[in-house]
């Protein structure tokens, strides 16, 4: 890696989570920022400011949300990796572009420090209530990828894993950060230590269609030639608008599905903790996690066989673990800072209990009450 | 007091009003923790507001990972408003040790925990004229007093962290906290 | 379009969807005959377009890179593609609606930051697309599907619009007076940073039938007749002067 003198080098460093974000992405190969402030996430923007400018990539502060992912958008198709960062409002006025995104298979990076919501909410506090928005926010069918880091080495981390998937499938990604994660500072290694993937710019075919069912279409870049035609209506492989055509339009529906759920085995990252002889296990995301791995801590010390599986990536759905933790363990508890959104997702897809652990109060979930919540399982 | 905050892992947490460097504090204290070898989560809560309004720092640090990254119940509370003594103190259980600036803060006499009085932003204004290093004055203080951090670690912590044009008189401040350690005595 | 245009269009498109008599077809004429005066190559040319009638201009008729976008955010997408490759002739071409209604934000802030693009205003007085309602640039009385008694709002005088807010360029004609518009477009596009041609465009669907004026030619003189110079300008009241459209070129 070259011309990133601005990155930090240390091995070991004390950084914010957001600012681990910034990191990560410039260290990805991200060379387009378009972004608007909002708390809690203004610090990614702010830190890509800086390495950008010292870089030789492109900052720029846009009017408004809407804007930023447009630009965002435009900079991908230019050849740029891209990313924005924003909170819960920022995102509401982002979904609109973020379905054209996926539909017309633009790669890029939106990462969301979600705060209490909803509306304008309690912007400097944590929250988790933006996980139905990741999944459901555009009009639409969409099948999205959003990645939860739970620490700030995993700010860094995922960052990159959202790059690679997002330049890989050829699809939109989320890091579903919170204001607790991305404000923390903690202990972390900016390593290089990571592959780098970049979409395919120049090969046989043609930039919106395959012939396979979960086919990634090359993407020449403006510019190149190509004379392409990018348009967020329904389309051919060629990108001729065909909006009245009904079987192009499932074939195009369809084939979007594939690309995420058809690779689900590869976008899926869990983490199990102490999951062998546990009978009562929680499922939890984020920093909510973290409360829930102090507390089967405690559990385990009381004797009360406690375990965790952890979702790194929230959608698509680990439906499968889900299923097999159900099959294992006689109670499930989903800890999160929201009313029970991924709580229920989970209950489709095991018999067993599933206990909603929800706090709404703008703090990350003091352990000791998960133990009791547990304690006090019928 | 002994040099007991070697223990692991350790909570603290800095109470005052934004604009008082308390967030600055907890990134310091955070940074000399971090230059000891250990494991940090630094944290703070605050109001959307950039001026004024209450703000904590939190700070664990530990030997292995930290799961819960907040504070619970700290070992180390200091408080720069009445406010924030009021809400944290008396804390949770006895083993705390509580420091305050009396300039904002007038303990009531149920508090549990050590108690420990630093005239902070005083000194700060008579040796520097204004109150702005009050909060490293309390950080050299209170890791004389509890060996949370160490000394040299503190001093790199202000070469890390602050502007040059700064450091002279960070690393004063946080000299003059030692000392009135030295002089009330552990 | 004569023969020596064929080369910008894109292959295997026969005709455009343009209804008969609507002035976006002689606009997309204007435009490909001042980037073929300017020598510029197919490969360097971006058209970005938003949502409604004019952004088919481009899309898919015009056979360079097109970028068609969301209602309104033509401007934002091009931010990002030409920041990123400078070297792209950037055009936005897009409607009035799009531009300086649901996109205003976009355009006032890309004018003041003189994002180096020339955007080009297909001005039809009216939402066609959708159905003939009022729009930003609706004339004061002039009918439409949601104001049937006439809108009683003032129009945007869009070149000040622009010009206030930092354009480099700004010029308005009518599709009535092509060889002006093309040199205008040509103009535009010489001149690096935020440039901006409005293009008078009637719309004998939806504007001109609600308007007494339904048949084309007739249309086309009305809307010629309406167009004064600055200095004609000058001399009307204001409520004379919004029920024309002052033509010329603005600088600042």
């Amino acid at each position: 890696m070259t011309g990133r003198e601005r990155v930090i080098e240390a091995p070991e460093v004390l950084v914010q989570g957001n600012v681990a974000v910034a990191e990560a992405a410039i260290a990805v190969g991200c060379r387009f920022f378009g972004g608007y402030p909002i708390t809690p996430s203004s610090e990614i923007m702010v830190r890509m400011a800086e390495l950008l400018r010292a870089g030789d990539g492109v900052f720029i502060q846009m009017e408004d949300e809407l804007a930023s992912i447009c630009a965002v958008i435009g900079a991908s198709w230019s050849g740029a990796k891209s990313m924005t960062a924003t909170s819960g409002p920022g995102l509401s006025l982002m979904q609109e572009a973020l379905g054209y995104a996926y539909f017309t298979e633009t790669p890029l990076v939106l990462v969301d420090i979600q705060r209490a919501g909803p509306a304008t909410g309690q912007a400097t506090h944590v929250g988790q209530g933006d996980m139905m928005q990741f999944r459901y926010g555009s009009h639409g069918d969409v099948f999205p990828v959003a990645l939860v880091p739970w620490s700030v080495q995993e700010c860094y981390d995922l960052t990159i894993r959202a790059f690679n998937l997002s330049e890989k499938f050829r699809i939109p990604v989320f890091l579903a950060a919170d204001e607790a994660v991305g404000h923390l500072r903690e202990n972390v290694v900016l390593h290089r230590n990571f592959e780098v993937v970049d979409r395919v710019k120049k090969g046989a075919g043609d930039p919106f269609g395959s012939p396979l069912r979960d086919g990634v279409p090359v993407m020449p870049s403006f510019g190149d030639g190509g004379h392409l035609m990018v348009t967020g209506s329904t389309h051919d492989a060629r990108g001729f608008r065909k909006v009245d055509d009904p079987e192009i339009h499932d074939a195009l529906v369809t084939r979007l599905m594939r690309k995420t759920l058809d690779h689900v085995d590869e976008i899926v990252e869990i983490e199990e903790h102490m999951l062998d002889d546990a009978e009562v296990a929680f499922f939890a995301y984020g920093v909510s996690a973290r409360s829930a791995l102090a507390a089967v801590k405690r559990l385990r010390s009381k004797g009360v066989k406690a375990g965790l599986l952890r979702a790194l990536t929230i959608w698509p759905f680990p439906e499968k673990q889900v299923t097999q933790l159900g099959a294992k363990v006689k109670a499930i508890v989903v800890p999160e800072l929201n009313k029970g959104m991924i709580a229920g997702v989970a209950r489709g897809f095991t018999g067993t209990p599933v206990h909603a652990f929800t706090q709404t109060n703008g703090k990350i979930i003091e352990p000791e009450r998960l133990v009791k919540f547990v304690e006090e399982l019928p | 007091m002994n040099n007991t905050m070697s223990k692991s892992p350790v909570q603290v947490r800095i109470g005052g009003e934004a604009g008082q460097g308390v967030i600055l504090a907890g990134v310091m204290l955070a940074s000399a923790a971090m230059e000891d070898g250990r494991k940090v989560a630094q944290s703070a809560r605050y109001g959307a507001a950039v001026r004024g309004g209450e703000a904590t720092a939190d700070l664990v640090i530990s030997d292995t990972p930290i799961d819960y990254p907040h504070v619970e119940i700290p070992d180390i509370l200091v408080v720069f408003s009445q406010q924030t003594y009021d809400r944290f103190a008396p804390p949770r259980t006895e083993d705390t040790k509580v420091f305050y600036d009396p300039f904002f803060v007038t303990p009531s006499k149920t508090s549990g925990g050590s108690l420990r009085e630093i005239s902070a932003t005083e000194m700060a204004i008579e040796r520097f004229g204004k109150s702005t290093s009050s909060n490293l004055i309390v950080l050299g203080f209170i890791a004389q007093l509890t060996g949370v951090v160490s000394e040299a670690s503190l001093n790199a912590a202000i070469e890390q962290n602050l502007p040059s044009r700064h450091r002279a008189v960070g690393l004063e401040a946080l000299a003059m906290g030692k000392k009135a350690a030295l002089e009330v005595g552990g | 379009m004569t023969r020596d245009m064929n080369k910008y269009l894109r292959e295997g498109l026969s005709g455009t969807r343009f209804c008969p008599g609507c002035g976006h077809g002689i606009l997309m004429g204007a435009i490909l005959r001042a980037v073929d005066r300017l020598g510029i190559a197919m490969e360097d040319l971006l058209f970005v377009s938003g949502i409604g009638c004019a952004a088919w201009i481009p899309s898919p008729n015009i056979g360079t890179d097109t970028l068609h976008t969301l209602h309104g955010r033509a401007l934002a997408f091009a931010t990002g593609a030409k920041l990123v490759n400078p070297k792209l002739t950037t055009i936005v071409a897009s409607g009035d609606g799009d531009l300086t209604s649901i996109g205003g934000n976009h355009l006032i802030h890309s004018a003041r930051r003189n994002l180096d693009v020339t955007v080009i205003c297909a001005n039809n007085l009216i939402y066609g697309m959708t159905g003939g309602q009022t729009a930003s640039t609706t004339p004061v009385g002039a009918r439409t599907s949601t104001d049937p008694d006439g809108n009683n709002f003032r129009p945007f005088d869009i070149c000040n619009l622009v010009m206030a807010s930092g354009a480099r360029y700004a010029a308005r004609f009518p599709v009535t007076r092509p060889n002006q518009l093309i040199d205008a477009i040509e103009k535009a596009l010489r001149i690096k940073g935020f440039t901006f041609v409005e293009a008078v465009s009637p719309c004998p669907t939806q504007f001109g039938r609600r308007n007494s004026t339904a048949e084309i030619s007739a249309l086309y003189d009305s809307v010629d007749s309406l167009c004064i110079s600055k200095a004609e300008a000058q001399t009307m009241d204001e409520d004379e002067r919004l029920r024309h459209f002052v033509v010329g070129e603005f600088e600042p």
